[in-house]
């Protein structure tokens, strides 16, 4: 984790000042600060199907699409963390659904798939560690529109678990 | 943002504050639940929660008596917020530590999705990110400690997997650092690694050390566990003597 992530964070802090009068020319200031160390999970890139024609499969690998999902993950160096995923089999417009044939993930200790570690988002816990303080975490997955799949919006909901130890 | 990421709370002030802080470009909702859980290692030694389906009374758990306020919340771009957690254990509790998990969720202001239209199909998802953290809630004095056996290492490609049974002493949960470090024959570092550890009752972590450039031979490992962790401040943690030990292994 770096430094100026952990200034960044430098929240909880006490001040004691020395006593200075409007005259003074100089004074002296005593300052603590406690650094709390910080998490951050978030969103670095959407998961994004592109154009999706009905009747033809649609998939976005997370090892290799351009187009995958990615989590940024930070932590202590070394840690531990679990991820896990609930995810949904379907999406939905209104009372129209389409299905999404399967869900595929990896992780790496840089932003990059080149040589992610591969998991199956949908199937329990995945553990990693925080080899360097950060965790990318990338999923795709496969949608299977029908022959006469409606026009529409279609969406779910996607929700990413990190447990920290 | 989150931090602290490991919260403490003494039955003495009942209360403590964590603070989130959104980085983004959107309003993100966070809500905030507090469950039982505790670490257990799996089958290959990772670390994992283990969330029992139903208490009883011997299970420490504090989830029940954590409340967070405000609960719920809007956070905008580039704000902070404080959330004060206040305990409300029952009356005549024992000494004793006590734990939950915090459950910090966060969904974004609008799912994204790709363009609409009236011919095509496009697909949005909305996301939710939960934060699960530890939180550790101590009443009266308490002591830690460390039990090591069962060392053992086996060779995998191009790691050296080091394993121990890790059981705690005390009555609290021993939070530190675990350090291995693989000696050559001539006495120098070849190889190492540092972890941080969580035992609240047994675990069988596995460690992995780089072994790809090292030459077959003897080597010696040698083991170190400290109730110390760099992303704790040490006042909080409880301190349990260091412990040592080494093995042998030889690198094929």
């Amino acid at each position: 984790m770096s430094n100026s992530m952990k200034y960044a964070v430098a929240l909880a802090a006490a001040m004691s000042l020395t006593a200075v009068s409007a005259e003074a020319q100089s004074g002296n200031i005593n300052a603590k600060a406690t650094v709390l160390a910080p998490i951050t999970i978030a969103q670095g890139a959407e998961l994004d199907f592109g154009n999706v024609l009905p009747g033809v499969n649609k998939s976005v690998a997370a090892a290799s699409g351009a187009t995958a999902g990615r989590f940024d993950l930070t932590g202590v160096t070394g840690a531990n963390v679990n991820v896990s995923f609930t995810l949904p089999a379907n999406l939905a417009s209104g009372a129209n659904t389409l299905p999404i044939g399967s869900w595929d993930g990896c992780h790496n200790t840089i932003a990059n798939q080149a040589g992610c570690t591969g998991f199956t988002p949908s199937a329990g816990t995945t553990s990693a560690n925080f080899v360097a303080g950060a965790l990318y975490v990338y999923v795709g997955g496969t949608v299977s529109p029908a022959g006469l799949q409606p026009a529409g919006l279609y969406q779910a909901n996607v929700t990413l678990n990190a447990a920290y130890f | 943002m989150i931090a602290p990421h490991a919260i403490y709370i003494d039955h003495r002030t009942r209360s403590t504050s964590i603070t989130l802080y959104n980085p983004g470009a959107t309003s993100v909702e966070i809500a905030i639940a507090s469950i039982f859980a505790y670490p257990v290692t799996d089958s290959v030694g990772q670390l994992t929660l283990f969330t029992p389906d139903s208490l009883d009374a011997s299970m420490p758990s504090a989830a029940g008596w954590i409340e967070a306020f405000p609960k719920r919340m809007l956070i905008a771009p580039l704000q902070r917020q404080t959330v004060r957690l206040l305990a409300r254990p029952p009356q005549g509790l024992p000494d004793g530590e006590y734990w939950a998990r915090l459950v910090v969720s966060a969904k974004g202001g609008a799912a994204p999705a790709g363009e609409a239209d009236s011919d095509g199909i496009s697909i949005g998802f909305n996301i939710e990110i939960r934060s699960i953290l530890p939180l550790t809630y101590r009443k009266g004095a308490l002591k830690t400690g460390l039990g090591v056996s069962d060392i053992t290492s086996t060779t995998a490609g191009d790691s050296l997997m080091v394993s121990a049974k890790l059981t705690r002493q005390g009555t609290a949960a021993y939070i530190g650092t675990a350090k291995g470090t693989l000696l050559g024959p001539d006495g120098k570092a070849a190889a190492s690694f540092e972890e941080p550890i969580a035992v609240y009752y047994e675990v069988e972590p596995t460690f992995a050390l780089g072994t790809a450039a090292l030459p077959a031979g003897p080597y010696r490992l040698r083991l170190e566990f400290l109730s110390e962790r760099p992303d704790i401040s040490p006042e909080l943690l409880l301190r349990a003597p260091p412990l040592r030990d080494s093995v042998e292994v030889r690198l094929p």
